[in-house]
């Protein structure tokens, strides 16, 4: 134990000390913060821009229920066609015009005219303010009174309650969206970083076989203790990096959160539609969903609901073991290769079955308790990820049990066999990996 | 007194045979040349020494007792593929290769300083080993194999890459820890080393130990009956009179001294020979010309190879 010590203890100070593991380090929290901070930024940026918004309403009436909206002033300009006005464009000063064409109560729809981008909640609000306004007029055709319709104008909030099998509430707050949110990020951290320190593990056996410093190492310490102190040390450098992340990506975070935005960001509602909905702003939200702007606030507010104790440690076991597993097979692998050239083609069909799982990530995020996301999440080359991306959403206790299960008990047989690859691995220069050469070591003894 | 005794040792790799069946016996506080072709299973046989690898079977024994696993700190071993963490100093390094053998702390640090000072490198401590030239590393990594004070000292080809300055250095370096008791085995191309610095010697071609023994002995067991004979006198009569055949290998006259090289083809003692010249003549020069440790390995070797093709 003391020499897996004394190993552990130069892989940890080695690495801990190295410019770009501080460098990204840094970076790393500093670019996830930017990902959630700047979509924000941007946004109140934009709201403090005022946009010019021209209307031409060839039907006189339309546009006159289109009021100010967020940053957005909006003008009916009168007598003058949409040809006349694109040609007067440039001087007329405006951001965007909204033409509302005569045939609007057949064809169901107006253009929005602009040469810059425009947002989503402008068009879902232009799109909310003529749908209303149609239905209000089929009505009234329909001699139905104005009261009538307020009376009966109901919106309806669809929300889902958790409840176990047994029926006992579940009292949970973060919605589908914020979890897959999670979910998502989960999974992505977790490759990322059995990838990334499975990978260093690799390199750090082929530096030291390359670097002719094996053979000095294991006339001192057993491969065994070589390869678990190597292992252990990079394990421990990549786990105080995750926490270093999660911590200053957090305090960023927060801290752009009291400085930028001091009141907690919450979207404009629509002002028409805000009354009707009362107090149900989620349809809101629902309108919004598919901007960029809002995954950042979804994740902003993510970060509040979420049980982060059972998060955070899920995430180390998945870490640790989903490390150990690939971390075995990369040492196994890193013992047999004699330069770094050969690294690429050999990492790539261990890491297959990571990559398969990142791929399938958004099918396990839709459906959870689906099969692929079960049956994913139960291998244990795949179980760190489907897991960690299932979780969120509420995983049966023995599944979780039984992924854990699964995943330390392939892990010790990945440890096992790997040891006796690298064993053998280490002494061996200029020799090709055969298939037969590795099945011989491994039936030897 | 037997340091380390290798009985019957064999080691196979899949369908090769690394070893065969080779005892050795190494003598406690000598230097002992391990000498053989490359590809002969030296390596091997250091590996098994060092515990890196395990024999098919036969036996080691350590001072008359098996070798233990906890013998390895015991060892110090300077392989011949060697190399050093680039990225990390020196003095953390050289502590590093010693706390792995089981030195402490303040122990290590002590004996590396002690070492560094000593090679006069001591400002190479805080510098990174891989801007060490090559020949500076060579030092490093020795350091790194002695530091321990070990008592059993494997050197794999520990010249190579040190101009002569250097590898007189540590030439002496391993001349002064014999003086101290260390027993050091010596794996080497370099016959000249062997020559200066072995006490005494083991052959291993294709896998088998051919020739065990102390220098001298394996000398004189290769020396042939000839001799570099110089005289003033009869020598025609000198010959004449010669009792035992002859051959005559060089023959160089000069202002009336002779001097000839000559093989005896049936042993005589020297004493007669040096008798029988007395009657011809007087002695200016007279010696037996013994083969040097080059000679005798290649004519091993050369004898080894065509012994196994004739079976």
């Amino acid at each position: 134990m003391n020499k897996i010590r004394l190993i552990f203890i130069r892989e940890c100070s080695v690495r801990l000390r190295k410019r770009s593991y501080i460098l990204m380090s840094i970076l790393g929290p500093l670019l996830l913060a930017a990902i959630v901070v700047i979509p924000l930024l941007l946004k109140k940026i934009d709201k403090n821009t005022v946009k010019q918004v021209a209307i031409i309403d060839e039907t006189y009436i339309l546009g006159e229920t289109i009021k100010n909206f967020e940053n957005y002033r909006f003008t009916i300009i009168q007598d003058t066609t949409l040809e006349d006005f694109r040609k007067h464009y440039k001087a007329s000063g405006y951001d965007a015009v909204v033409f509302i064409p005569k045939n609007i109560y057949s064809s169901n729809a107006c253009i929005i005219y602009s040469h810059v981008w425009i947002d989503n909640a402008l068009k879902a609000y232009i799109g909310y303010v003529l749908r209303r306004d149609l239905e209000y007029m089929a009505l009234l055709k329909e001699k139905v009174t104005i009261e009538t319709i307020k009376r009966v104008s109901t919106p309806v909030f669809v929300g889902v309650q958790k409840w176990t099998k047994e029926g006992e509430y579940i009292d949970e707050e973060i919605s589908m969206t914020k979890k897959s949110n999670i979910a998502m990020i989960a999974a992505i951290i977790i490759y990322l970083f059995v990838f990334m320190y499975g990978v260093m593990v690799l390199r750090g056996v082929i530096e030291e076989k390359t670097g002719r410093v094996v053979e000095i190492l294991v006339s001192s310490v057993k491969p065994f203790q070589l390869m678990a102190g190597k292992i252990i040390g990079i394990g421990t450098v990549g786990l105080i990096q995750f926490i270093v992340w999660i911590v200053l990506t957090f305090s960023i975070v927060y801290g752009a959160q009291v400085v930028l935005f001091p009141e907690t960001y919450t979207p404009t509602p629509l002002p028409e539609l805000q009354d009707s909905l009362g107090n149900n702003n989620h349809s809101l939200l629902q309108l919004q969903s598919d901007t960029n702007v809002d995954y950042a606030i979804n994740l902003f507010q993510a970060i509040d609901g979420v049980n982060w104790t059972i998060m955070l440690s899920s995430f180390v076991f998945f870490f640790i073991f989903g490390y150990l597993l690939y971390a075995s097979l990369f040492a196994a692998i890193g013992a047999f290769i004699d330069n770094d050239s050969e690294t690429q083609q050999f990492v790539i069909p261990v890491t297959i079955p990571l990559m398969l799982t990142l791929f399938l990530l958004g099918n396990i995020v839709a459906n959870p308790s689906g099969d692929i996301a079960l049956w994913l999440s139960f291998i244990p080359f795949t179980s760190p990820i489907a897991m960690m991306a299932r979780l969120p959403f509420g995983v049966p206790y023995w599944h979780v049990l039984l992924s854990a299960c699964i995943l330390i008990l392939t892990c010790l047989i990945s440890i096992i066999l790997s040891a006796k690859l690298y064993r053998t691995g280490i002494l061996l220069y200029g020799k090709k990996i055969r298939l037969q050469t590795i099945i011989s070591i491994l039936m030897k003894n | 007194m037997t340091g380390i005794s290798i009985q019957n040792i064999t080691k196979r790799f899949s369908h090769t045979v690394a070893l065969n069946s080779v005892s050795l016996e190494i003598p406690q506080g000598s230097i002992y040349g391990l000498l053989g072709p490359n590809g002969a299973g030296k390596t091997t046989c250091i590996r098994i020494l060092t515990q890196i690898l395990q024999p098919d079977s036969g036996t080691i024994t350590l001072y008359n007792k098996n070798l233990e696993p906890d013998d390895i700190t015991k060892f110090g071993y300077l392989p011949e593929e060697r190399g050093l963490y680039k990225q990390m100093y020196v003095g953390e390094q050289i502590m590093y290769f010693a706390s792995l053998k089981g030195m402490s702390k303040i122990e290590a640090k002590q004996e590396c300083n002690f070492w560094l000072q000593k090679f006069n490198i001591e400002q190479w401590k805080h510098k990174k080993a891989g801007e060490l030239s090559k020949g500076m590393q060579q030092k490093i990594q020795f350091i790194c194999a002695i530091i321990h004070k070990p008592e059993i000292l494997i050197l794999d080809e520990p010249f190579s890459g040190f101009d002569p300055i250097n590898a007189d250095i540590i030439k002496q370096e391993i001349l002064q820890l014999k003086k101290l008791g260390t027993t050091i085995i010596l794996s080497t191309h370099n016959m000249n080393s062997v020559e200066e610095l072995c006490d005494s010697i083991a052959l291993i071609n294709a896998s088998e130990k051919i020739i065990e023994g102390s220098v001298s002995a394996i000398k004189k067991q290769f020396a042939k009956n000839i001799y570099s004979i110089t005289f003033s006198g009869y020598y025609d009569k000198f010959l004449a009179t010669l009792t035992t055949s002859y051959k005559i290998l060089e023959q160089i006259q000069n202002n009336g001294e002779t001097t000839i090289l000559i093989e005896l083809t049936e042993e005589i003692p020297t004493n007669n020979l040096l008798t029988h010249i007395m009657t011809c003549g007087n002695i200016i020069d007279f010696s037996q010309i013994i083969p040097n440790m080059h000679d005798i390995f290649i004519d091993v070797v050369k004898n080894s190879q065509s012994t196994k093709l004739h079976e």
